[in-house]
C-alpha cells in the first residue's frame, strides 16, 4: 500500500514576516528567515511559544505572504495552497457531521470528485493506521487520538510530496503522544517524504526529526540546528535511551542559550 | 422508573390537582364562568368543536386554513430568514444595506403590522402568511448570523489548505456549522408563526380558528375561546414536534456525546 513519490525540496530564502505592518500595534514574527529542507528530510522547527514557526508553516503551506523573501516547493514559488502539500494542525479539525472514511475522503469530496473513486486508497489508510473498525464511526465517539490518526489520513489521502505538521499532538497526553510520534515516523518515512513539523517539546522533536532547527523568541529566527542521525528504526525503545537523550539536551542547550543571550 | 415517566405523572398529576380546585372554584360561584369556564364546560366546548368539525359549520376548514397559514408563514419566513442571514454573513454590501433595517424593524412591536397587511393584502390568507412569516423571521435570521459566525479560523484555514472554493467551504463547513442554531431557533419560530396567523386573522379575517376564537369571545362563549385556544397549541404543539424530529434527524452529531466514545 506504500506508494512512494518524488519528495519536495523546499527554500525558504530571506522570509519576514510583519503583522500590522505600518500601524503602533506593528509585530515582527520572522526576521529574515532561511532554511533548506532537502527531499525526504524530516525537520522539526523548534521552539518556544510566540517564536513564529506556525507562521513560518503557514507561509510555506501558502495560508499566508510573507512581507518579505520568498518559498519554494520544488523550485514552484509558493502563492496559494498547493495539492503536493500535507497539512496536519494542533487540533485534528474533523468535521462532526461526516463519518471516518468521509472525513478522510473531505480533500477530494470537496472538488466534487465521487467518493468511490477513492474510497479503496482511503480505507487502505485507515487499516494503516489500525482503525480498520472505526470507519464508519464519527468523531465524538473517537478518542483524542484516533482522531488524529484520522487526520494523518486525511492529509495522506491526497499523497503530498510535502507534509507539514503544526504540533499535531500538542493536545493530547504524554503516553498518546509518544505513541503518535512513533507512528507518525513510521508513516513519514515510509512515504520517503520531505516534512516540516513544528513542535515546542525537544524530545518529540528529536524522536521525529533528522534535523532540529531552533528558533529564537519574537521575532523568530534560526539560532541554531542539531542534526540527529539515528538511521534505525525509532521505536518507543529510543525515548530512554542515551543517544536520543545526547540531542535532547543539545537541542534543550540551544534553547537555553538563547533564553540567557536576552 | 425512568425520568420521562416520572415527568408524564408530575404533569397529570398537576393537572388534575389544578383542573379539580378550578372546577370547585367555578361550581362553588367563587368564579364566573363568563370569565372562567370550567374544565368541564371546555371540555364540553371541545365536544362542540369536533361534532362540528364537518357537516353544516364546518370546523375543519377553519382548522385546514390556520394550519396553512401557519405553515405557510412558518416555511416562508425560515426560508428567507436563511437567506437574508446568509447575504448577511457572506457579502459585506449587504451587511451594510440590510443590518440598519434589521434592528429598526425588530424593534418595533411587529404585531402592530397585522392591521397594515390586512389593509395592503385584503383578507385571504395572504396577510396571514406574511405576518406569521414576519414575526418567526427573526429568530431565525439572528440564529442564522450567530450559526454562520461560529466558524472556527482553523477550519476555514483546513478549507483553505483543501483547496476550496467559497461555495464550497459555504456548503460543507459554514452552513453545517450553522445548522444547529438554524434548528434551535426553528422551534421558537414555530411558535411564531402561530401567534403571527392568529393575529392576522384577528386584524381582519372571515374564516380561521383565530377568526372563530374572536368571534366566541365577541359572543362571550368563554368556554369555546377555551376550546379553539386548546386546538390551536396542539396544532402548533404538533408542528413543534415535527421540528424537532427533523432536528434529531439532521443534525444527528449534535447528540453524539463523549459517552460513546471509545
Amino acid at each position: 500500500m506504500v506508494e512512494l513519490i518524488a519528495s519536495a525540496n523546499v527554500e525558504i530564502t530571506n522570509v519576514t514576516k510583519v503583522f500590522s505592518a505600518g500601524t503602533q500595534r506593528e509585530v515582527v514574527a520572522i526576521d529574515n528567515l532561511s532554511l533548506e529542507i532537502r527531499p525526504g528530510e524530516i525537520v522539526a522547527l523548534l521552539g518556544p511559544s510566540g517564536c513564529g514557526k506556525s507562521t513560518l508553516l503557514k507561509i510555506v503551506a501558502g495560508l499566508i505572504m510573507p512581507t518579505d523573501g520568498q518559498v519554494t516547493i520544488g523550485e514552484e514559488p509558493v502563492v496559494e495552497p498547493s495539492s503536493s502539500v500535507g497539512v496536519m494542525f494542533q487540533k485534528p479539525l474533523l468535521f462532526p457531521w461526516l463519518t471516518v472514511l468521509d472525513n478522510i475522503l473531505l480533500p477530494h469530496t470537496v472538488h466534487s470528485i465521487r467518493r468511490n473513486v477513492y474510497q479503496e486508497k482511503a480505507m487502505g489508510l485507515i487499516n494503516f493506521v489500525g482503525l480498520s473498525d472505526f470507519h464508519n464511526h464519527y468523531p465524538a465517539q473517537l478518542s483524542g487520538g484516533m482522531q488524529q490518526r484520522v487526520a494523518i489520513c486525511r492529509m495522506l489521502v491526497t499523497e503530498p510530496n510535502l507534509y507539514l505538521l503544526d504540533e499535531p499532538f500538542g493536545a493530547l497526553d504524554e503516553l498518546t503522544r509518544e505513541y503518535l510520534d512513533i507512528e507518525l515516523r513510521r508513516i513519514i518515512q515510509s512515504k520517503g517524504q520531505s516534512a516540516i513539523l513544528v513542535t515546542h517539546n525537544p524530545v518529540e522533536a528529536a524522536f521525529i526529526a533528522d534535523r532540529i532547527v531552533v528558533m529564537s523568541k519574537r521575532p523568530g529566527r534560526i539560532v541554531g540546528e542539531v542534526v540527529v542521525p539515528i538511521l534505525e528504526e525509532r521505536t518507543s525503545a529510543l525515548f530512554a535511551t542515551e543517544e536520543l537523550n545526547q540531542f535532547v539536551r543539545e537541542a534543550r542547550m540551544l534553547l537555553e542559550f538563547e533564553d540567557d543571550a536576552r | 422508573m425512568n425520568d420521562s415517566v416520572k415527568s408524564l405523572l408530575t404533569f397529570v398529576g398537576s393537572l388534575t390537582l389544578v383542573s379539580l380546585c378550578w372546577e370547585a372554584a367555578v361550581a362553588g360561584g367563587a368564579v364566573n364562568s363568563i370569565v372562567l369556564p370550567a374544565p368541564t364546560e371546555i371540555i364540553r366546548a371541545l365536544g362542540y368543536f369536533a361534532s362540528n368539525f364537518t357537516g353544516r359549520i364546518a370546523y375543519w376548514e377553519d382548522t385546514w386554513i390556520t394550519f396553512k397559514e401557519i405553515l405557510g408563514g412558518f416555511l416562508l419566513g425560515t426560508t428567507l430568514a436563511v437567506a437574508i442571514g446568509t447575504l448577511v454573513v457572506e457579502f459585506t454590501p449587504m451587511r451594510r444595506l440590510i443590518i440598519p433595517y434589521m434592528i429598526a424593524l425588530n424593534s418595533t412591536p411587529k404585531i402592530a403590522f397585522a392591521p397594515l397587511f390586512a389593509i395592503w393584502f385584503g383578507f385571504g390568507a395572504m396577510p396571514k402568511v406574511l405576518m406569521a412569516a414576519f414575526i418567526c423571521s427573526f429568530p431565525v435570521l439572528m440564529n442564522t448570523i450567530t450559526g454562520l459566525q461560529s466558524v472556527e479560523s482553523d477550519q476555514l484555514e483546513l478549507m483553505s489548505v483543501l483547496r476550496a472554493s467559497r461555495w464550497q467551504t459555504f456548503r460543507r463547513l459554514k452552513f453545517k456549522v450553522a445548522l444547529p442554531y438554524i434548528f434551535a431557533s426553528l422551534k421558537t419560530a414555530m411558535a411564531f408563526a402561530t401567534i403571527g396567523a392568529v393575529i392576522g386573522e384577528f386584524a381582519g379575517a372571515i374564516d380561521g380558528l383565530g377568526f372563530q376564537l374572536e368571534f366566541a369571545a365577541a359572543r362571550l362563549r368563554t368556554d369555546r375561546v377555551f376550546a379553539f385556544l386548546i386546538v390551536l397549541s396542539v396544532i402548533a404543539y404538533a408542528l413543534y414536534l415535527i421540528v424537532e424530529i427533523l432536528e434529531k434527524r439532521v443534525v444527528f452529531w449534535t447528540r453524539l456525546k463523549g459517552s460513546d466514545r471509545q
